[in-house]
């Protein structure tokens, strides 16, 4: 099992929590699920309502769409981080390749864990905002 | 409406009745004045307060004003009144602007302190100065101008302070009342002045004033004293505070806005063509009068019968002419006047002309010109309506004053001038205003019409200007639009307001899809008896909407004038969300009718209703309507007698019920609640009821909640939520508890404790902090800051120091004024062991692609003594950065708050130039102290140079490794101290195995945790016990 302090490793490199502060990485790891999955696991399928997104500790995941393979998610790499934020079903399945060690991310947790700390909050509406101006200006030009 | 309680109006007056038995007579006067002026429950004292505070200020100007008169006229003459016009308005003006100077620090109530006892130190003067024989001369042009700016600022000052005291819906309500203690003083004091001038002689009337300003003093400590009040005073004062924060420039404002030039044109014509009629009214009068105290009483007379004449044009004819032909046509009234006067006066300059053309502009133009005027400026969005009616008000009325002054001395050098030559000049000055009245119409309009389109105008705090004819069109005539919440918003605006036009859309508004807009049509469908509703309203009562049955049931109780018994026809429905909504009603009765109250006890209503929920057949939906109800029926009585009903539903298992019982809490506002409400600032969607609920018990429950404050073994999201209601509740007592915590050494508790502060110190200004202590503080986080430079620069640069080391370079001290470099431990480079970091910050993200989000992320080839180094640097950094925050809420607390708000965003901005100048305005803003600890923090430096700098100036050493570690499992930040463990553990550091065997007991979890993880990576047991 990783420590919380671990986990932070991990989160700390997502691009989503890029202006979280360490701390506030910590009380998200705090409310992180840490999951041993058997090979061939369907973590979530196309069409399931979001409820969760994933960082993969190690092992492989990947990404199908319509039974075509679209992406696979290796060791510090995350999947399903729009759940997060909206309620559309799923695009892709995710499944296993291999056994695998994955943080899971529940979304009514972050969405309290946003409610409480408003640091965090504001580090991830930050991070949206960049993107959204760099998407922009890219438009524009 | 509620009726008046206990505290009830003019308290003396009820008082005495009360002695004579009273209850009856007592409670026959409470709702004279309920009827007459809407005073409700607590508010009677207060506004009897400052109604007697008008009423003699008044009094006193208009008996100062005849004084002033005559003495002027007689001793120095007529033909010098232009000059003393041009005096008043320099010295005015100048007098404005030093006052706006001087305010700024000081609380209002001891600036009207300091005026009444100048004002009576003044008036000895003054008086001595008549009895030794010095008043002439100069000195007689000194009163004049004095009288006239002691008249501007004491009524300027005074309905500052009815701001401060009322907010933006009491101010609605008593307004009219207090505004008639204005006019009674204006007659009461012109009366006296005509009635004692002969017996007690001009120049003693003095004493009568000094005598009025004291009474005045002792009101203003009584009212102020009483209206302590937090969220009141809170919510009024941010409306001052928002005018006087403002830095537009009026000027531009005004030149960008035609309707705004139309105004400042109407109101500087105005002032031109009143002087002009003060002008002509003296001449006459010191021209048939000589004798002194006959012209004193002469003008006391004439002016209180100006102000009966005004009071008679207010209440008769002002609602009238502006509900019926609207506010331009409102604005007619006083040129008319003043064209009649004039055109009296170029015929036949007698006596009976003089006062007739005084007469026309004193009786019009503080009536019904008046409130035209003000009304006029409502389109104005209130931002650019604040800076540029003060302007108006005061800059052009002095302006035009002086040149009235400026004028009329030209026309004295006309050959064979006479005052009808001044007549000739008030009718092309009156021609001019009439042109001015036919544009604004349009533009005023055009502007309300816009307000109206953006929502800027906030129904609470109008008066009446929907009243007015033309814009009452325009408002129902939005009634037809398919757009609810316009439909809402302008249901708002116009209630009260009692119009048979509307009826129309009523009765089709009554069948609209929204049970909102069902709703408000039918509130205000009670107001008009040739409309029944019952049938519609009889359908309602099957709507789905609880507050739609509420009302429906209302309507029928109040038209069928049948009293209970319909109302009891609903208590007993079959269906028990009828049932809920007739005692929701009957609720809402019981508070606003006291003769109700005697037919019905809410007790038993609830009573029946908690019956309910015992009995087997009620179905769970049913139970949770009924407590859901109940909960808001409680806080509708706002009855401090159902606390024990209210108690059961702050614990009940739903939110919903829990969450309303919370809301209903904080109307009743009893201590029994108290440590509920304090336990739900820790549940998630209750906290923010419970915090305004707690906010709503105001000062009383301060020291409750610094009991929660002072006990550190108290739930920790409990503490960290006490700070926010404390911000909300406008007491000294908020700010001295919340100064007292300042050395917390939680930051997070620190933190909510300065943004309490800086919340309070920004929403309501006149509270007091202790700069000094503040200054202290500010210093202390500054050190603070520079010693986690310092182990910050260990970090980056393990070698400094030795002779390996040297140099250093990576950007440690970069940290101080930084904006954008986040994560610039992944590119500090100075130690050696930050490259392979750089790789981390290469996250290259794949989201959009498959539409589910997939980012890759991650430092390549980085050992886990990297990890953890980098991990420590990022957060040292974070912690530069939370204590530079810090420090500037600390200045926001010595300084004006946003001023260095920006001074902060400056700072931390990428933008080199905007950083230059917040560095520049700190350097001649701050304190010689202050200066030589911050400026160093925020000014670009290479690093090295910044940390020489620590430690010759402050004696700071760059701590050896060792020394890092063990200075951060020392202190009290517990994330810090998480990252120096997982360090230690990284690094094998066993120097610190002592220290980190006792974190493995600390009552904090994350440290306990990461503790446990080293004693396992360095292979040392747990101690037992642990």
């Amino acid at each position: 099992m990783l420590t919380t302090v671990e986990k932070v490793l991990f989160l700390q490199d997502m691009d989503i929590f890029e202006y979280t502060a360490t701390e506030g990485l910590a009380h998200l790891a705090a409310i992180t699920e840490e999951l041993t999955l058997p090979a061939g696991e369907v973590i979530f399928r196309e069409g399931d309502l979001p409820d969760a997104m994933f960082v993969v500790i190690d092992g492989q995941v990947k990404m199908t769409r319509n039974g075509q393979e679209v992406m696979v998610a290796g060791s510090k790499e995350v999947f399903g981080t729009w759940a997060l934020f909206d309620e559309e079903p799923r695009v892709v399945t995710a499944t296993t390749i291999d056994e695998c060690r994955v943080l899971k991310i529940d979304k009514e947790d972050f969405i309290d864990l946003l409610a409480d700390n408003v640091r965090i909050t504001q580090s991830v509406l930050k991070t949206m905002v960049i993107r959204l101006r760099s998407l922009m200006t890219r438009v524009g030009r | 409406m509620t009726a008046v309680g206990d505290s009830g109006v003019i308290p003396v007056l009820s008082r005495m009745i009360r002695l004579h038995r009273p209850r009856r007579i007592h409670s026959i006067m409470n709702r004279i004045f309920v009827k007459l002026f809407d005073i409700r429950e607590g508010e009677g004292v207060r506004a009897s307060l400052m109604f007697a505070y008008i009423f003699f200020i008044i009094t006193s100007i208009m008996i100062l004003k005849p004084v002033r008169s005559s003495l002027f006229l007689v001793s120095i003459g007529i033909e010098k009144l232009p000059l003393v016009y041009m005096l008043v308005a320099i010295i005015a003006a100048a007098g404005d602007f030093l006052h706006s100077r001087v305010r700024g620090g000081a609380r209002l109530n001891y600036q009207i302190y300091v005026t009444l006892f100048l004002s009576i130190a003044s008036l000895l003067v003054f008086r001595v100065f008549i009895h030794v024989g010095l008043m002439k001369g100069g000195m007689l042009y000194v009163f004049y101008v004095w009288v006239s700016i002691f008249s501007v600022f004491s009524a300027t000052q005074f309905w500052l302070l009815a701001n401060y005291i009322f907010n933006a819906r009491e101010a609605k309500r008593l307004f009219g009342f207090i505004g008639a203690g204005a006019i009674s003083g204006g007659i009461f004091g012109g009366y006296v002045t005509n009635y004692l001038a002969p017996r007690l002689r001009t120049e003693n009337l003095v004493f009568i004033c000094i005598g009025l300003l004291f009474i005045c003093i002792f009101l203003l400590w009584q009212v102020w004293h009483r209206s302590r009040d937090g969220l009141r005073e809170g919510l009024s004062r941010q409306g001052v505070r928002g005018m006087s924060s403002s830095s537009k420039n009026p000027v531009k404002l005004i030149l960008n806005s035609k309707h705004l030039v139309i105004m400042a044109g109407l109101v500087g014509i105005g002032v031109i063509v009143a002087k002009f009629a003060d002008y002509q009214f003296s001449a006459v009068a010191r021209l048939i009068i000589s004798e002194k105290d006959e012209l004193t009483a002469f003008f006391g007379f004439w002016m209180s019968n100006i102000n009966i004449a005004s009071l008679v044009v207010q209440l008769f004819v002002t609602g009238t002419v502006i509900k019926r032909s609207g506010v331009p046509a409102s604005l007619f009234f006083l040129p008319t006047g003043l064209l009649v006067g004039s055109l009296a006066v170029l015929v036949s300059p007698r006596l009976s002309s003089a006062v007739m053309v005084k007469f026309g502009d004193g009786a019009l133009k503080h009536s019904i010109n008046k409130a035209g005027s003000e009304l006029l400026a409502l389109p104005i969005p209130p931002s650019i309506k604040t800076e540029a009616k003060t302007f108006i008000d005061i800059v052009v009325d002095n302006m035009a004053t002086g040149l009235a002054g400026l004028l009329l001395i030209l026309l004295a050098f006309v050959p064979g001038f006479s005052v009808r030559y001044i007549s000739i000049a008030s009718i092309v000055f009156l021609a001019f205003w009439f042109y001015l009245i036919l544009k604004v119409k349009s533009e005023y309009v055009n502007s309300f019409r816009l307000a109206i389109q953006k929502r800027t105008i906030n129904p609470d705090e109008q008066t009446v200007n929907v009243e007015d004819a033309s814009l009452f069109e325009s408002l129902i005539g939005m009634l037809e639009g398919a757009n609810d919440r316009q439909i809402l918003y302008v249901l708002n605006l116009i209630e009260g307001v009692h119009n048979e036009k509307l009826i129309p859309y009523l009765e089709r508004l009554i069948r609209h899809p929204s049970p909102q807009v069902r709703s408000a049509a039918l509130r205000m469908a009670m107001q008009y008896e040739e409309l029944d509703m019952s049938a519609e309203a009889r359908e309602l009562i099957e709507s789905e909407d609880q507050a739609v049955k509420v009302d429906a049931i209302e309507y029928l109780f109040r038209r069928s004038g049948e009293g209970l018994s319909t109302l009891q026809t609903f208590l007993e429905h079959g269906n028990y969300l009828v049932r809920g909504a007739a005692v929701a009603c009957a609720t809402r009765v019981w508070k606003s009718d006291r003769e109700f109250r005697k037919e019905i006890d809410i007790k038993d209503l609830l009573d029946s209703m908690f019956n309910e929920l015992g009995q087997p057949e009620s179905s769970e939906r049913k139970r949770h309507f009924i407590k859901v109800n109940a909960a808001r029926i409680i806080g509708i009585a706002g009855n401090p007698e159902l606390c024990p009903y209210l108690d059961r539903l702050l614990t009940d298992e739903s939110l919903e019920v829990v969450r309303e019982a919370v809301v209903s809490a904080g109307y009743i506002r009893v201590p029994e609640c108290v440590p509920l409400l304090v336990r739900h600032l820790g549940t998630k969607h209750i906290r923010t009821y419970a915090r305004e609920a707690l906010a709503r018990y105001g000062e009383g429950i301060i020291d409750s909640l610094a009991a929660y404050l002072e006990n550190p073994l108290e739930d920790e999201r409990i503490r960290l939520a006490v700070p926010r209601v404390l911000a909300m509740i406008n007491v000294q007592r908020s700010v001295d508890v919340l100064e007292g915590k300042l050395d917390e050494p939680n930051f997070r508790l620190l933190y909510e404790f300065i943004r309490a502060l800086n919340k309070l110190r920004t929403h309501f200004p006149d509270l007091r902090f202790d700069r000094s202590y503040i200054e202290k503080r500010t210093l202390e986080e500054t050190r603070q800051y520079y010693r986690i430079l310092t182990l910050l620069h260990r970090q980056k640069n393990p070698d400094y120091g030795t002779a390996a080391g040297g140099g250093g370079d990576g950007g440690a001290a970069g940290a101080a004024g930084r904006g954008g470099d986040r994560g610039a431990a992944g590119t500090a480079d100075g130690g050696g062991d930050g490259g392979a970091a750089d790789a981390a910050a290469g996250a290259t993200g794949a989201d959009g692609e498959a539409g589910d989000g997939i980012t890759t992320a991650h430092a390549a080839g980085e050992t886990r003594v990297d990890q953890a180094r980098r991990l420590l640097m990022k957060a040292l950094e974070e912690r530069l950065d939370y204590n530079l925050e810090i420090i500037f809420r600390f200045l926001g607390l010595r300084y004006r708050p946003r001023d260095m708000y920006d001074a902060y965003l400056g700072i931390v901005s990428d933008r080199t130039n905007l950083r230059a100048n917040a560095i520049e305005f700190l350097d001649n803003i701050l304190t010689p102290d202050l200066k030589r600890f911050i400026i160093p923090i925020v000014e670009p430096a290479p690093p090295e140079y910044l940390i020489e700098l620590i430690r010759e100036r402050f004696g700071y050493e760059v701590p050896s490794e060792d020394e890092s570690i063990d200075i951060l499992l020392e202190g009290t930040d517990t994330w810090l101290k998480v990252c120096a463990i997982f360090l230690a553990a990284s690094i094998g550091h066993r120097k610190s195995v002592e220290k980190v065997k006792r974190l493995a007991g600390d009552r904090e979890a994350i440290v306990r945790e990461t503790a446990r993880y080293y004693l396992d990576r360095i292979g040392e047991p747990v101690p037992p016990g642990l």
